[in-house]
């Protein structure tokens, strides 16, 4: 008999294998179920050969591995790259409404459909379409007169202390005007 | 008529016409009120400090004068029943039923409202399929966001699109790596890739709508006329809620036909790029458009920011015509929704304006360009000129008041020039306020459109009073922008890129505009002090000064623009459910729809991570991934553990778009988060768990 730990070990695993299935949305309540119950089967035969995993790591293990060979058949004569398989698949899954028509196909034992490889294999999900290289570089730019003088002028120094000093001298004028102001012009 | 203008049959002699009559109408003006100014000084004799202003005049009442006969002649023209050499103009039904040829629809965005840029997609696809198909339009978005959750938020938005369009193969996305160049960079990145296969783009911004009818007029008008490189239309500004974007899209709704029309006038073939809602043809655009680098000292300011007024310079340059079609409706933007964000936008736009000044003597460009380029380094260094101009005239009108008191001559300068003043006064009120006059009466026929004679009348003199008032807030900001960028410092602005759903506080709003008050005060008590004879004259100034914290903060409540889109204050034709394009009204519907579709509690490397479907759409957008040198790996696996450990929050921004754009990353991550038992996952992602589980039972139990 199991122990209370491990029953609730257990339960973790489906809850997490079935929050994953519905978030594939990859068939219906009845299709995820009977994946499930098949997966958890074979997650307690491996738990018995090695204890050391947890349940939910076996469940979800054999879940991930059974996604990629699945996509793998399906995408068996197209060239995806291994790497982007599974990805390439639930989104094709999902932008061709494939659960609609094939609802218990996904990580089915039996064959893929034809028709629902096609389907994938139609999916173009690509950040453009074929790439058709141009050069596009700046052409020469003569600026004339004002890179002449720009590089004569205030190219050969900082603006922050002619501004700086340019304030400084507005400030005296205006204070020696005020002064003339005040005690001279009468 | 209309249908016999061609634009390759323009002669040298009506072009002549047209700008010997527009620029003598400004030499005229501005002659006349420099000749003004210095027979007011001439009874004193002219000292040096008239000089000075003699000299600022010149410059800006020139700008006054050009903004004067832009509305004169748009007026003309549109009495006359409109300039008949409008690009616009020469197509026809034939031109239209055309086949459309490879057209890129080319959307920059950056850290976007994204529901609003996907909305905007979208009804903009269904109005290319009710105007007669969308064949030959593609569709890029071309992301430069910097945020994670901004990007994983678009991939999904994108997702979703293109399958409720069936859209797969024609509207895509596209995330740079590199976000070399802001906006030109990415549109030039594109060019690179993907211009060949098109001969035409439509770049947009990510607020921009235009409807199925002008996007395909614009391909018909480009296939018509080969030599035409260019053509921008006049994105009108709508969708405002709040009240400075609803008066802001009221005048230029009202204000704008006449002057762009007299802009179109004198210009012709020699137009402007405003950078969006404009078509471009590739081809030119590739081989003589890329930006050059500015003879800059500091590498770091060699980049031109404001892309668009150089590369219609270089269009035009290159022998190609620019053309405006101001005419044709269909072509939308919204602008800012308050005051703040809308410096935020001027401080970029000054920043870029003043970089054009290189291109004013630059060998090759055009006439037209040139004068363009000017008005565009004067729209900032204007105010700053004004300034001057303000503080010395008020200095020396003090001086003079003075020395008259002590004389105890006659002093009043105003009976001294013989009137002068007073008539200098009054033609410059003329030349700001009659374009407004001109543009009312033009509208007056249509007045329905604006809702009806007495809320048109409303608007226009409530405009008046704001923009009036606003206009010496907005000279103390472009003025402190132009100096900090002159002194090559960051003029920053702490602008929130809000939307128009939320206000701004009274007390934020006076964190952000203490400044103009404070001048207000001082330039008042100086005022009381030495010339009180001027208070009422520079009254409008030292007002605006004085309120604009309250200004600022009034015009952004959309509780107030609510008041006034009842009350049908500010109206515009879109605004009535009869007159609005299709378009426009479905991207506010879409805009919310969307919102709630693709409403997650959280985003980013989280949603990454979690998210079965997010994980999936972002690595197959990703690129496969070539070989990894060591280190690289050996710190992403150190990004990974982290993550994993701590929860996101352990990682920078950059940190996330380092696991973000590793595809082996997140298959790993992802993988870890469902298999890990709950207590070996921090409590972050314990969370996240316990989320997924209860969608699974609200899914069920929905």
């Amino acid at each position: 008999m199991e122990s209370v730990k491990s029953a609730a070990e257990w339960d973790e695993a489906l809850s997490r294998l079935l929050s994953f299935l519905a978030a594939l949305h990859i068939g219906g309540v009845e299709h995820r179920v009977r994946i499930a119950v098949d997966i958890m089967d074979e997650a307690r035969r491996k738990h018995s050969e090695n204890p050391t995993m947890a349940p939910v790591e076996h469940t979800m293990n054999i879940t991930l591995d059974r996604l990629d060979e699945w996509f793998g058949r399906a995408f068996a004569n197209i060239d995806v790259p291994v790497g982007k398989r599974v990805a390439t698949g639930v989104v094709g899954i999902r932008v061709t409404d494939a659960v609609s028509r094939w609802p218990t196909a996904v990580l089915d034992d039996g064959p893929v459909p034809d028709e629902l490889k096609a389907t994938l294999a139609r999916v173009s999900f690509r950040t453009g379409p074929d790439l058709a290289v141009s050069s596009m570089t700046p052409r020469p730019m003569d600026f004339g007169a004002m890179e002449t003088i720009a590089q004569e002028t205030w190219h050969r120094f900082a603006w922050a202390p002619l501004l700086r000093a340019a304030v400084l001298w507005t400030a005296i004028f205006f204070a020696a005007l005020y002064a003339y102001d005040q005690f001279f012009a009468s | 008529m209309s249908k016999t203008f061609q634009p390759e049959k323009i002669t040298a002699d009506f072009v002549a016409f047209r700008r010997a009559s527009f620029f003598g109408a400004i030499i005229a003006t501005t002659g006349l009120g420099v000749w003004l100014l210095w027979k007011s000084f001439l009874p004193e004799g002219i000292s040096a400090m008239e000089w000075v202003q003699l000299v600022l005049f010149l410059l800006l009442f020139q700008q006054i004068a050009t903004g004067f006969w832009l509305a004169v002649f748009g007026f003309i023209t549109a009495i006359a029943g409109g300039d008949r050499a409008q690009i616009a103009r020469t197509i026809d039904e034939t031109d239209l039923s055309a086949p459309t040829p490879p057209t890129a629809v080319v959307i920059p965005i950056y850290n976007e409202d994204v529901a609003r840029v996907f909305g905007g997609i979208e009804a903009m696809w269904q109005g290319l399929k009710d105007a007669g198909g969308n064949e030959g339009f593609d569709f890029f978005i071309l992301s430069d966001s910097n945020k994670p959750e901004n990007w994983l938020h678009e991939e999904m938005a994108w997702l979703d699109l293109c399958k409720r369009l069936n859209a797969f193969g024609r509207i895509f996305y596209r995330k740079r790596r590199t976000p070399r160049n802001a906006k030109s960079g990415n549109v030039a990145d594109f060019c690179r890739r993907w211009g060949a296969r098109y001969r035409y783009m439509i770049v947009l911004d990510a607020d921009s709508v235009m409807t199925g009818t002008i996007l395909k007029r614009l391909t018909a008008m480009m296939e018509k006329h080969p030599r035409v490189g260019l053509i921008q239309t006049t994105p009108q500004l709508a969708l405002g809620r709040t009240p400075f974007r609803r008066m802001y899209q009221f005048a230029a709704k009202l204000y704008a036909p006449l002057f762009c029309a007299g802009s179109n006038y004198w210009h012709l073939f020699g137009g402007n790029y405003w950078g969006h809602n404009a078509i471009i043809r590739v081809r030119p655009f590739i081989e003589h458009c890329d930006l050059p680098d500015l003879p800059e000292k500091d590498a770091k300011r060699r980049h031109i920011f404001s892309h668009d007024t150089v590369e219609a310079a270089l269009m035009r340059r290159a022998g190609y015509d620019v053309w405006f079609a101001y005419a044709e409706p269909g072509s939308y933007e919204e602008g800012p929704p308050n005051l703040s964000d809308s410096l935020g936008r001027d401080r970029r736009w000054c920043m870029g304006n003043l970089q054009h000044f290189w291109f004013l003597f630059a060998p090759g460009v055009d006439f037209a360009n040139r004068f363009h380029i000017w008005m565009g380094v004067m729209g900032y260094m204007g105010s700053l000129l004004w300034l001057i101009f303000l503080i010395v005239g008020a200095f020396d009108l003090a001086v003079k008041h003075r020395f008259s008191v002590l004389s105890a001559l006659p002093g009043d300068p105003v009976v001294q020039s013989g009137g002068a003043v007073l008539i200098l006064l009054a033609s410059t009120f003329v030349l700001l306020f009659l374009p407004k006059i001109l543009s009312y009466l033009v509208a007056l026929p249509k007045a329905r459109k604006f809702g009806g004679f007495i809320r048109l009348t409303l608007g226009v003199i409530l405009e008046t009073i704001i923009s009036t008032l606003m206009a010496p807030v907005l000279m103390i900001y472009y003025s402190q922008f132009v100096v900090s960028l002159l002194a090559g410092l960051q003029a920053k602005w702490g602008s929130q890129n809000r939307t128009d759903d939320k206000g701004m506080g009274f007390l934020e709003s006076c964190r952000i505009f203490w400044l103009p008050p404070v001048l207000g005060v001082g330039a008042l008590t100086l005022l009381i002090i030495y010339a009180p004879h001027e208070i009422l004259l520079l009254s409008p100034i030292l007002g605006g000064w004085l309120l604009a914290p309250f200004l600022a903060w009034a015009t952004s409540q959309p509780a107030l623009g609510d008041f006034l889109i009842w009350s049908k204050i500010f109206f515009v034709a879109e605004e009535d459910p009869k007159e609005c394009p299709r378009e426009l009204e479905k991207v506010r519907q879409l805009s919310q729809e969307a919102e709630d579709n693709w409403n997650f509690p959280y985003s980013g490397v989280a949603r990454a991570v979690t998210d079965p479907l997010a994980n999936a759409v972002h690595i197959a957008l990703l690129r496969q991934r070539r070989r990894v040198v060591e280190e690289t790996e050996e710190y992403l696996e150190e990004l990974r553990e982290k993550l994993l450990e701590n929860g996101p929050s352990a990682l920078d921004i950059r940190q996330q778009f380092a696991l973000l754009w590793d595809a082996d990353s997140l298959r790993w991550l992802h993988r870890e988060f469902w298999t890990r038992p709950t207590d070996r996952l921090h409590p972050w992602w314990r969370e996240r768990l316990r989320d997924a589980t209860a969608r699974v039972g609200n899914a069920a139990a929905g």
